[in-house]
């Protein structure tokens, strides 16, 4: 025990003499900050890479970063345990480098509040979130019941349609990986009204996976939805997505699609994608902090009129998988959400 | 073990060099960053606190031999049952709503571990294996009732609520997460060192692991010390799940003990089962962790690579302690 | 020319200080049944384990065939064509014969796939080559033990041995099964093969062997073909003279009978043969019986059974008086039933605790002070131990550190100190030097002085001579003699009923001696009818062959 305690010691003193030999080969202390910079801290809740938001997030930021002088970014991944990203942002916050810090996730703002409250000078930029009011946050929520009822629009066309993996019921799917307030008050409805536009008997079959992985189980669910009559299933689960689009492909019926343009994962079986311009967000946003625009404590929802929220209808093989008629009948929808003619409010839901 | 740290640190400095494009900074940020502000020192003896908790765990089962791997189970259980203890009195005094929440989490634990200390004694089954095995099938469940029951969708996180406020326990080093449960941690390690070199039943205990026919010979009931020593090793890790929610986290997030129970195994490893060297140790490996925090926050060291630094040094040490204790074991056996 | 000559073989375990073969020689010759016979701990395995390559000698020479060699492990035993059976089968019980015959030396396909199919021609081949009568495909596990051993000698044929050894083969073998045994060995003799068993059962190495090596504490002393010799000068080769020890027992007029044993019975979990079979016997106050016999015949299970450790199937036992058949370890001890166990490293103490806590484990509970230990009690407990009985260590150096010799004093000391009026020594001085079996032995006089009842298990002839007033004898679970020890007593008389040569206790008068006891009548006396007086032993029947 003596021995162990000893060898702990030693551990230390190892420690120490290791950074002291280093700090003075190299003749460094800590961190310098140059005054008058603009220095932004980006906290992506997981890991960046196979994310398109996430992505988008840290290239938005980059491109600020590098089209302007004295602005810098600084990404930190929080990783998959969502229990340190509280501890994380503290961190980040604790630094006081940072002018600003953006994140994007629904859960931000939540995770964010006792930092704000330690850190009062602290400024955050949450995108894909909304709070009510809060002096140092500034949140932007996508209208996502806009999104959701264009896909539910166009699924609604196919179930009435004659396309050949469209079933006589009118039954649509939407598989989710978990319910969030985002789900329950935007996408569902959104994707209901959607479908109820062009029949109000369609039904939606919703169902909850419980996680963001299981394609197996995304794909059993799937096939239960399947086998009930349903036709076009919107498929919002992460990586479980994969399963879903597999048994819905191996079934010839179709899959509409949330978040990125992905035709290419399942051609003609992806009839329809949606699509955040978050990293025009970023940059925009970024831009009015560092010139002093923004307007803390409020909150923005950005939609279609402003294209932040859009159908991605140039794709050739949307236009390849979906009959002309339908894709005509999407247009003009499309074309009144865009100009404001037919509009999907967000209910306040916060 | 002098040897090894040597080598592990100065692996982790060459690592440094080759991935990092700053490696004066980074070495400064992993080496020196947990002791920079109070916030991450507090952070620092924060998260040591579990680790105490899942270290004195393993320290009880392996010094008696009972070899519990199912720990990640057990501290995350304990959690979430403390955690619902707290959501489903929300209104209870908080001193005696506290105490039965944590008390909750605690039994969790000890009836995980116990089962398989039974199963030992009942049919023989091998601990390792049924501890590990129901531990896994735990894990699922509390994601289960995280991700869906429990859940709430408010938070858009994959977490319970937050407790009440009265649940919550002292900050003591703000901003840090640092609180009260620190005092707990410590006292638990007197209280389980106390237990096990200085009562008898702490005595039979120890003599039944070290050399079981021995304790047969010298009229102990074997049988009971299957089971006691999982029952407590339980407990602890229950114990130290109870509190990541009151004093931490405020509420139970989906794997958010993701790890400890683990390195709660490399932990005692290191402590070579002594209960006072746990605290040590858990510190040593939460410096471990701020180091990498800090690195990953000042310099340009991405998440992947702190993490492989700090596995680098995990792994070395692990496994020195690993072969000290198999050749201890050899020595005995 | 002889095939196998080993020279000189050195072999010492500094662990345990035993010199397990001391110059010995051994010399087989092309195609005979070589035996090598002594008692246990005679050095007879370890010799062959030297010859296998299991262990490597310190010194000597190995020569096969007129030729020297060096055999550092088993492979290359094997390449040589040596081939070991141990007494304890090394097969794999879920696979086939031919699977396990040809383990580690199979038949390869294309380099890497296993060929099934050769493997299988090849143990066929092997088995017809040698006229066994087994199926190469049946499961290890549905084999009978004869059949297993078998299948080991048929494992070594295929890996070409010449030169076969068998370690107490017949030890696990029904009688059925030796004969098919011996038959097999027989003809493999006929075949070119040469074959060493090693045995300690007299009447079946003069039925199979032709020459037979003696081996006694180490050392080989005589080498007789089996056709010269007969079993009764064989067991005094191996038990030799009696040694005088330096102590001499005082007259003492014993007591109350303290433990009594009324018909123990302990059936093997396999059930041909009970490991205890009606074992009736009493140790009085004031009196030292001892108890010997031949490792497997039911000493270690008498020795567990008297300490808790095991439990009877029938019978009963009773501790002055009090019925304890069946009673916990801890039961026993708050009894007063003290016991040095014969495996000091493993019962007798804990190696990798301190000296302390090895001390402590008997009286553990009179140091509690509300739960907890009164330290400053127990290390003044554990000082006065070590001042009484002069032994020189500290309190807090682990166990495993002491020598041989200060463990086994440590734990004599902490079983007297519990002044217990019952205690049992198993094997007391095995592996230990003189002076420190000096020390044990009047240790244990001197509890004979203060009146306790002594049971001596011992294997040690010279010891349980020299100690003990009554001496009983084990031979298959069975107490097959009883002799008060009034000097007159011989070895020699005592070895023949050790290695079964003499069994008059067998058939009805094992049951005459049962029905003089009383069963359980609580005082024990009726045992005493038992006992046979003058030396030389007297049967309950008069069923003697002589």
């Amino acid at each position: 025990m003596q021995k162990s305690l000893k060898i702990l010691l030693i551990l230390a003193a190892v420690a120490v003499v290791a950074v002291a030999v280093v700090l003075i080969v190299l003749g460094r202390t800590g961190a310098e900050e140059s005054p008058g910079s603009f220095d932004i801290g980006v906290f992506v809740p997981g890991v960046a890479a196979g994310s398109p938001l996430y992505e988008q997030l840290v290239s938005g930021a980059e491109k600020v970063a590098s089209e302007r002088e004295m602005v810098t970014v600084k990404v930190i991944e929080g990783g998959f345990n969502q229990g340190e990203w509280e501890e994380k942002i503290t961190s980040i916050a604790a630094t006081g480098e940072y002018e600003v810090i953006l994140s994007s996730n629904p859960s931000i703002p939540f995770v964010a509040l006792p930092v704000a409250e330690a850190f009062p000078d602290q400024k955050f930029i949450i995108l894909d979130a909304i709070i009510e009011s809060h002096p140092q946050m500034y949140t932007v929520l996508y209208n996502q019941v806009e999104q959701a009822a264009m896909l539910g629009f166009l699924a609604g066309l196919i179930t009435k349609s004659d396309m050949p993996g469209a079933t006589p019921e009118l039954k649509l799917g939407l598989i989710a990986g978990q319910e969030y307030d985002a789900m329950l008050k935007m996408i569902l409805p959104g994707f209901e009204r959607g479908a109820r536009e062009i029949d109000p008997g369609i039904s939606v079959d919703f169902r909850v996976l419980g996680n963001w992985y299981d394609a197996n189980k995304a794909a059993d669910l799937a096939n239960s939805m399947l086998d009930a009559g349903v036709d076009v299933i919107l498929t919002i689960c992460g990586g479980a997505n994969q399963g879903a689009i597999t048994a819905v492909k191996e079934r010839g019926r179709y899959i509409v699609y949330m978040d990125s343009e992905d035709y290419d994962l399942a051609p003609g079986t992806i009839v329809g994608c949606s699509e955040l311009r978050q990293e025009r967000l970023v940059r925009e946003t970024l831009e009015a902090a560092i010139e002093g625009d923004l307007d803390w404590g409020s909150n923005r929802i950005v939609n279609s009129t402003d294209d932040y929220v859009a159908f991605v209808d140039n794709h050739e093989l949307y236009i390849k998988s979906v009959p002309e008629d339908i894709r005509d009948t999407m247009d003009s929808f499309l074309k009144d959400i865009r100009s404001g003619r037919r509009s999907y409010e967000v209910p306040k839901y916060w | 073990m002098t040897i090894t740290l040597s080598v592990a640190v100065l692996l982790a400095i060459v690592l440094i060099f080759l991935l990092s494009d700053d490696p004066g900074r980074t070495i400064y940020y992993f080496f020196a960053g947990p002791f920079i502000n109070r916030y991450y020192l507090g952070n620092l003896l924060n998260s040591a606190i579990p680790l105490v908790f899942a270290g004195l765990g393993i320290a009880v089962a392996f010094s008696s031999s009972a070899f519990n791997l199912g720990g990640e189970g057990q501290v995350y259980a304990g959690a979430l049952v403390t955690a619902a203890v707290c959501l489903a009195l929300p209104d209870t005094n908080g001193f005696i709503g506290g105490i039965a929440a944590v008390l909750a989490g605690v039994i969790t634990g000890a009836v995980l571990a116990g089962i398989s200390g039974y199963f030992k004694m009942k049919w023989n089954t091998d601990l390792l294996i049924s501890s590990f095995l129901i531990s896994a099938a735990v894990v699922l469940i509390v994601n289960f009732l995280i991700t869906g029951p429990l859940d709430d969708p408010a938070s858009s996180l994959l977490a319970t609520p937050k407790i009440a406020e009265q649940y919550r326990l002292l900050r003591i080093f703000k901003p840090s997460k640092l609180n009260i449960s620190i005092v707990f941690s410590i006292v638990a390690a007197i209280a389980v060192y106390t237990f096990m070199y200085h009562t008898h039943r702490g005595y039979e205990m120890r003599i039944c692991g070290l050399n079981p026919d021995f304790a047969r010979y010298g009229g102990v009931n074997v049988n009971t010390y299957l089971v006691l020593p999982m029952i407590l090793s339980g407990a602890l890790h229950g114990l130290g799940g109870g509190l990541a929610v009151t004093g931490t986290h405020y509420m139970a997030l989906k794997e958010f003990t993701f790890g400890v129970g683990w390195n709660g195994i490399a932990v005692a490893l290191i402590a070579k089962n002594h209960p006072l060297g746990v605290i040590p140790a858990a510190l040593f490996f939460a410096y471990l962790d701020a180091g990498a925090k800090a690195a990953m926050l000042h310099s340009d060291v991405t998440f992947e690579i702190a993490a492989i630094i700090q596995s680098v040094i995990f792994y070395l040490v692990t496994a020195q302690a690993i072969f000290s204790f198999v050749k201890y074991r050899q020595r005995v056996s | 020319m002889p095939s196998v000559d080993m020279r000189e073989i050195c072999k010492y375990y500094p662990e345990s200080g035993v010199k397990a073969n001391d110059y010995v020689d051994l010399s087989v010759k092309k195609t005979e049944i070589h035996a090598i016979v002594g008692e246990n701990g005679a050095g007879k395995t370890t010799l062959m384990n030297i010859l296998y390559g299991l262990e490597r000698a310190d010194s000597g020479r190995i020569c096969l065939d007129g030729e020297e060699v060096v055999i550092r492990n088993p492979r290359d035993a094997v390449r040589l064509g040596i081939g070991m059976v141990h007494q304890h089968f090394k097969l794999i019980r879920p696979f086939t014969i031919a699977e396990n015959v040809t383990l580690a030396m199979e038949q390869r396909k294309y380099g890497v796939l296993l060929d099934r199919r050769e493997a299988w021609k090849a143990t066929e081949k092997v088995i017809a080559d040698f006229g066994f009568d087994l199926d190469p495909g049946a499961k290890i596990a549905d084999l009978t033990a004869g059949q297993m051993q078998q299948v080991e000698i048929v494992k070594i044929l295929y890996r070409h041995a010449d030169v076969l050894i068998l370690d107490e083969p017949t030890s696990v073998l029904a009688e059925q099964q030796i004969r098919t045994l011996f038959d097999t060995l027989k003809n493999l003799t006929c075949l070119g093969k040469t074959i060493i068993i090693i045995s300690h059962k007299l009447d079946e190495v003069m039925s199979i062997a032709d020459r037979v090596t003696v081996m006694r504490k180490g050392k080989s002393t005589a080498v007789r073909n089996t056709d010269e010799v007969d079993d009764k000068e064989l067991s005094r080769l191996m038990i030799g003279k009696g040694i005088t020890y330096g102590f001499k027992r005082d007259a003492s007029v014993p007591g109350e009978p303290v433990l009594a044993l009324y018909n123990v019975s302990v059936a093997e979990r396999t059930g041909h043969r009970p490991l205890l079979d009606n074992v009736s016997f009493s140790v009085r106050a004031g009196e030292i019986v001892g108890l010997t016999g031949v490792a497997g015949n039911g000493l270690e299970e008498l020795e567990e059974v008297v300490n808790g450790l095991r439990k009877v199937d029938s019978g009963r036992i009773e501790h002055r008086g009090l019925d304890v058949t069946n009673a916990s370890s801890y039961f026993l001890r708050e009894q007063g039933m003290a016991y040095v166990p014969s495996d000091r490293l493993r019962r007798g103490s804990s190696l990798s605790s301190s000296v302390l806590e090895n001390l402590i484990i008997t009286s553990r509970r009179s140091f509690l002070n509300r739960g907890f230990f009164r330290r400053k009690a127990m290390e003044k407990f554990g000082r006065e131990i070590l001042k009484h009985y002069s032994i020189d260590t500290d309190l807090y150096v682990p166990m495993g550190t002491l020598s041989g010799g200060s463990i086994q004093k440590i734990i004599l000391s902490r079983e007297l100190s519990a002044q217990s009026d019952f205690i049992m020594f198993s094997d007391p001085t095995w592996g230990l030097d003189v002076a420190s079996a000096e020390y044990i032995y009047s240790r244990i006089l001197e509890c004979r002085r203060s009146r306790a009842a002594i049971l001596l298990i011992s294997n040690d002839l010279d010891e349980v001579l020299g100690l003990s007033d009554r001496l009983m004898v084990m031979h298959r679970g069975k107490v097959v003699g009883v002799f008060e020890n009034d000097g007159t007593l011989s070895k020699e008389t005592i070895g023949e009923y050790i290695l079964g040569l003499r069994n008059d206790f067998k058939g009805d008068a094992g049951n005459d001696g049962q029905a003089t006891m009383g069963r359980g009548d609580g005082n024990g006396g009726g045992i005493d009818d038992n006992v046979v007086g003058g030396g030389s032993s007297r049967d309950c029947s008069d069923l003697s062959p002589e």
